[in-house]
This record gives structure tokens, C-alpha cells and sequence, in this order.
């Protein structure tokens, strides 16, 4: 082997070393769990925005009709409204259907399914009438694409309850490819590259007066903003908003300034959904950066937060469960996997702790809820533990009027 | 698909195979957000490559729903104030002038709401190139105009632009802003129009 051809070899598996690491090493779905639900909130809000005009933009008779575009071209893909006949309650239906789907995907029910839902929904808008759609709808479909592929229902989801309610998974967390996320997080740069690449063929950017234009369009404006006439502020103003879109594309990508980039980028996009009238947009670029975080980053933040708002939902409470009962664990499984204030000591019935402390063993099958000195079980144990547990909060208000305990013991003390 | 992130046993196959689609769909990503025009393309004599190389790869970005461009305020912002609007005249001989929703107009929460209209009429419906969208719309004013008593006759859409004028000097006056107005379509409506 030729040394020049051992070198290529060697660059060539370091270049496969490096690529497999960033695409294929297993990490946790929480990241892209949480971006699922920023972006599932994100296409319900639009679609709110979008539900008074509707019929205006998609309707029969609206400002863009069906046979117009066909006109352009008999073959045209117009998505599912080329599947639904073509009167006004159908289209009315779809859009009910549209926000079952982001719903659906939000809370991460049937996520897989509901992933592709909304991505054909919002490439079908696209297809029916493009020409009411901004960058913020392009970066929804863009980012929505590599979603259809990411483990969304992996981690903070129905269908991970579920899943844990039907003894298919345990309480560990399993790994995932995270090549999806990657290209989200890649799309998400190369956006604000191309952004900055443009805008440095402008010579309204290169000599800094960009701003004084975009602060004077009428139709953008929003909220009051100081003219911007002096030329040093404008110049800075103009060139570091250019950074910014720079550093966002490329900086981010290294580790130690990855932070710092993506606040400035916060920075921006705050000022910008401030001065400017641009729906949605700097909340969908926003929510993108949720990717970039380390997932051991954000278990060490929600650990911050457990500790801090912790404390204030109120004294944890013991659940003592049958562990010879496999409802009673499944059921015990999804209360740990909820616990996410760790506000619950979820404990076995068998355990010695347990044994000495409680005076007559339960009914199999049922949860004993330990509260404040006293014993609740059933659905009335869930609205004991309501307030501590932040998914039964809608719950919070029944436990006022119908939780009386089962006995009153002081177990609670006893068991710890 | 989310099984395409699962880990399996006989992992290299999958893996070559993702990677395949990976490096499709980055080609087709980079080529689009890339401008031809951008320095380093033209310093390294790409324009004419990377002309091709988009014209090629944007029918499958389309066709995947996947076409984007980021020229958000570039090259260069607009640096003009436009709007549009329509002028109705009733089988009367009445007129009346309707305009798209203006979003200076309108409330912060209304603007936030009704800013494709701006899209729309401000950023696209003018074009040439969208001339055939502009029947639709003057049947569509029509249509929110009518009256039984006295139906809208020709709706004559109208662009409007006002030149964005520089800083004035210390102690000058600003411009004064300077409109112009261009009809841009007329419409005859017919009766069936106002179903």
C-alpha cells in the first residue's frame, strides 16, 4: 500500500468514523420529544390563526379557486384536495381533522401517525394555495419531513404511557438513532446560512442600511420602535443582525459557543417578533433550537427545576402498590413514569417498609395513596395526589370537593 | 417510521442505507439554500454547476413539498410601501373603493392573524407572473361586495407604491410621500359570479 493511498484510506475512515457518530449514536428521545410538542403546539396556533380566513384561502369560492390551478396544469399535485370533494363543508372537515392530528401529535397520541398526518396536511396547504405562505410555513414542512422519521412518541407522549401500560416498555429510557433530529438541526442552520449568504449579495446589507428600510415597511410594523436615522446604530444594528444569522449557521455547530449562539439568535428573533408583524415564523425558529440542546443538559435542567418547584406543589405522597399484581405495577409504572416533580414515593406493599407500617394488606389490585396521615385508594387516591403530579392537575379541582380519605393513619411518617 | 431510529441487531445495513437518503437529502437541501451568487460560489467559477445542479434537483424537492429559499428581506428589503386595492363600480354608476386588509390598521392581535393578507395581495397578487390569479380575486371582491338591489359591475384592481425616501439631512424636511397608483386588472363580473 502506497503511503499517499493509506493516508486516503485513513481520511476515508475517519470521515465514516465522524459521520456514523453524528448521525447513529444512540441518545435519548427527550429532545426530540420536547420539539415535537413545541411543534405541535406551533401548527395548532397557526392553524387558529388561519381558521377565520379559511374558507377565504381554501374555500370554493376563495381568493384562489381549485379548477384556476388546474388550469396551470392538468396534473398538478394539490394534495388532499385533490381527494375531498370540493364543497365548502368538506373543506371545513379537513381542517377539523388537520388540528385532530396536531393535537394528537402535541400530546404524542398515535405520534408516528400523526406525524405524517400533519406533514401531508401541511404540504397539502402548500399545494392548494401557496401563495398566502411564508418562510415560518416552509420551516414547519422542512422540519416536519425529518420528524415523520424521529421517535416522537419515544418520550413525553400518550403512546409512551400507553406503552408502559401495557408492560411493552419499562421506566428506563431507550436509546435512538438521532439522525432525524441531526437533519432537523442541519436544516435549521443551513436556513440561517442561506439567509446570511443572501443577504451578503445586498449591498443594502453590506453597507449597513438594511434596517433603515425593514423598520420603515408599514405593513411589518408592530409594536413602537425608536426610528433608526443615526448611521453608526443602524450600521451595528444591520451587521449584527447579519452576524447573528451567520453565527446561527455555522458557529452553532461548535460546542463551547453552541449557547451563546443560540441566545443571541433568541435575542434576535425577540426583537424581531417585537418590531415586526411575522406570524409564527421566530416561534418556529425558536422552537428548532430545542434540538441542539444536550440531552444530559436538559436532565440536568429539569433536575434544577424538579428542585426548585418541586417543594411547592405540596408534601409528597406514599403509593403503596401489590408488586404480585401485575395491574397494580403497570398502573404504579405510570405513575413514576408522570412523577415528574418526583413528588411520589411509589413503593411495593411486600416491601419491609411497607409490612411494618400498614395494619392489613389491600385489595389486590389497588393503589393506596398515603397522604398527610391518611389513606386514600382508587380514583379518589388520584385526586389525592393531583396537585403533585403536574398531568392530573385538570383533576386538582375535584380533590377539593370529592377525596375523603379511606382511613386516617400516620403511614406516611411510618414507611420512610 | 419512527422504526428508522431504532436500533437493530444488523445495524450496518440500515445504517448504509439511511445514510444513502441522507446524502440525497442534503444535496437537495444545500443546493436550494445556497445562492448562486454568493461569494465563494462565484470566486470558485460554481455559478454555472450550481445552476444546473438546482434546476435538476428541484423538482424532487417540489415534489416532496420540500422547496425553500430563505430571502427573507434579500438581497435587499423592499424599500417601498405598496397595497392594493379594489375599485367597485355598481350597475349604478356607484363607486366604491374596497382594500385588502391593512395591517396598520389593524389591532396587534388582528394583524397577527390576517398577515397573509399581506402576503397575498401586497407580495404576490401584483405580479405578472400571477396574473392568473386575479380573476379569482375580482370575482372574489365582487362577491364580498355585492348588493342585490345594485351587483358590482367591473372591479378594477389597483397596486399602490410609495418609494421608502432616505433620512433628510439635520434641519432638512422629509419628503413628502409620493403615491403612485397602477390598475393593474379590470373585471367584468358576470351574474354568475355573485352566486
Amino acid at each position: 500500500m502506497t503511503p499517499r493511498f493509506a493516508r486516503l484510506r485513513r481520511a476515508i475512515q475517519l470521515a465514516l468514523h465522524a459521520w456514523n457518530g453524528f448521525f447513529f449514536t444512540p441518545q435519548p428521545a427527550t429532545p426530540i420529544a420536547l420539539y415535537r410538542i413545541l411543534y405541535g403546539l406551533l401548527v395548532i396556533t397557526d392553524l387558529a390563526l388561519l381558521h377565520g380566513d379559511w374558507l377565504n384561502w381554501y374555500g370554493v369560492n376563495g381568493l384562489v379557486r381549485l379548477d384556476t390551478l388546474l388550469k396551470l396544469g392538468p396534473g398538478r399535485n394539490l394534495g388532499l384536495f385533490w381527494l375531498i370533494p370540493q364543497n365548502d363543508a368538506w373543506i371545513e372537515a379537513f381542517f377539523w381533522v388537520f388540528l385532530l392530528f396536531a393535537v394528537f401529535l402535541t400530546i404524542g397520541f398515535l405520534s408516528k401517525f400523526s406525524s405524517v398526518a400533519v406533514f401531508v396536511c401541511l404540504s397539502s396547504l402548500l399545494r392548494r394555495n401557496a401563495y398566502i405562505l411564508h418562510s415560518g410555513d416552509t420551516l414547519l414542512r422542512a422540519c416536519g419531513f425529518f420528524l415523520m422519521f424521529a421517535p416522537t412518541g419515544a418520550a413525553l407522549s400518550v403512546d409512551r404511557l400507553l406503552a408502559i401500560w401495557r408492560g411493552k416498555e419499562g421506566l428506563e429510557k431507550p436509546l435512538f438513532w438521532p439522525w432525524a433530529q441531526r437533519m432537523i438541526q442541519i436544516q435549521m442552520s443551513l436556513m440561517y446560512f442561506s439567509t446570511f449568504a443572501w443577504k451578503s449579495i445586498g449591498s443594502d446589507w453590506r453597507d449597513g442600511t438594511a434596517l433603515y428600510y425593514t423598520t420603515r415597511l408599514v405593513q411589518f410594523q408592530r409594536f413602537p420602535m425608536p426610528t433608526l436615522d443615526n448611521g453608526i446604530i443602524l450600521k451595528l444594528a444591520t451587521w449584527s443582525a447579519l452576524f447573528v444569522e451567520f453565527a446561527c449557521g455555522v458557529l452553532v455547530w461548535v460546542r463551547k459557543l453552541r449557547y451563546w449562539v443560540l441566545l443571541a439568535g433568541v435575542c434576535l428573533h425577540l426583537s424581531i417578533e417585537y418590531s415586526m408583524n411575522i406570524a409564527l415564523f421566530q416561534w418556529v425558529a425558536m422552537a428548532g433550537y430545542v434540538t441542539f440542546i444536550d440531552p444530559a443538559d436538559l436532565t440536568r435542567t429539569w433536575s434544577w427545576l424538579r428542585r426548585r418547584l418541586g417543594g411547592r406543589l405540596g408534601v409528597p405522597a406514599d403509593v403503596i402498590y401489590d408488586g404480585n399484581c401485575a395491574r397494580a405495577v403497570r398502573q404504579a409504572n405510570v405513575l413514576r413514569a408522570i412523577d415528574v416533580f418526583g413528588r411520589l414515593n411509589i413503593l411495593d406493599l411486600r416491601s419491609s417498609a411497607v409490612t411494618s407500617a400498614l395494619p392489613a394488606a389491600p385489595e389486590p389490585a389497588r393503589l393506596l395513596i398515603c397522604r398527610r396521615g391518611s389513606i386514600y385508594e382508587g380514583a379518589k387516591g388520584m385526586l389525592a395526589i393531583s396537585r403533585l403530579v403536574p398531568l392530573l392537575w385538570p383533576l386538582a379541582p375535584l380533590s377539593l370537593v370529592l377525596s375523603q380519605p379511606k382511613q386516617s393513619l400516620s403511614v406516611a411518617k411510618a414507611v420512610k | 417510521m419512527g422504526w428508522l431510529a431504532k436500533i437493530s441487531d444488523n445495524d450496518r445495513v440500515q445504517r448504509a442505507a439511511i445514510s444513502c437518503l441522507l446524502v440525497a437529502q442534503l444535496t437537495i437541501m444545500a443546493s436550494q439554500a445556497i445562492p448562486v451568487d454568493f461569494y465563494p460560489v462565484t470566486a470558485l467559477h460554481g455559478k454555472a454547476a450550481l445552476t444546473a445542479i438546482q434546476g435538476e434537483l428541484s423538482h424532487y424537492a417540489s415534489a416532496l413539498g420540500l422547496r425553500q429559499d430563505w430571502m427573507m428581506f434579500a438581497p435587499n428589503p423592499m424599500r417601498e410601501n405598496t397595497f392594493i386595492d379594489a375599485e367597485i363600480t355598481y350597475r349604478s354608476g356607484r363607486k366604491r373603493i374596497w382594500t385588502f386588509p391593512q395591517m396598520q390598521e389593524l389591532g396587534y392581535a388582528e394583524r397577527y392573524a390576517k398577515e397573509r393578507y399581506r402576503k397575498f395581495a401586497n407580495e404576490r397578487l401584483w405580479v405578472k407572473d400571477a396574473s392568473f390569479l386575479w380573476p379569482d380575486a375580482a370575482r372574489y371582491i365582487a362577491r364580498l361586495n355585492r348588493e342585490p338591489s345594485d351587483p358590482p359591475q367591473i372591479v378594477k384592481l389597483a397596486h399602490y407604491r410609495c418609494i421608502i425616501p432616505w433620512a433628510p439631512a439635520p434641519g432638512e424636511q422629509p419628503e413628502p410621500e409620493r403615491w403612485e397608483r397602477e390598475v393593474f386588472f379590470t373585471y367584468t363580473v358576470n351574474p354568475g359570479d355573485l352566486l
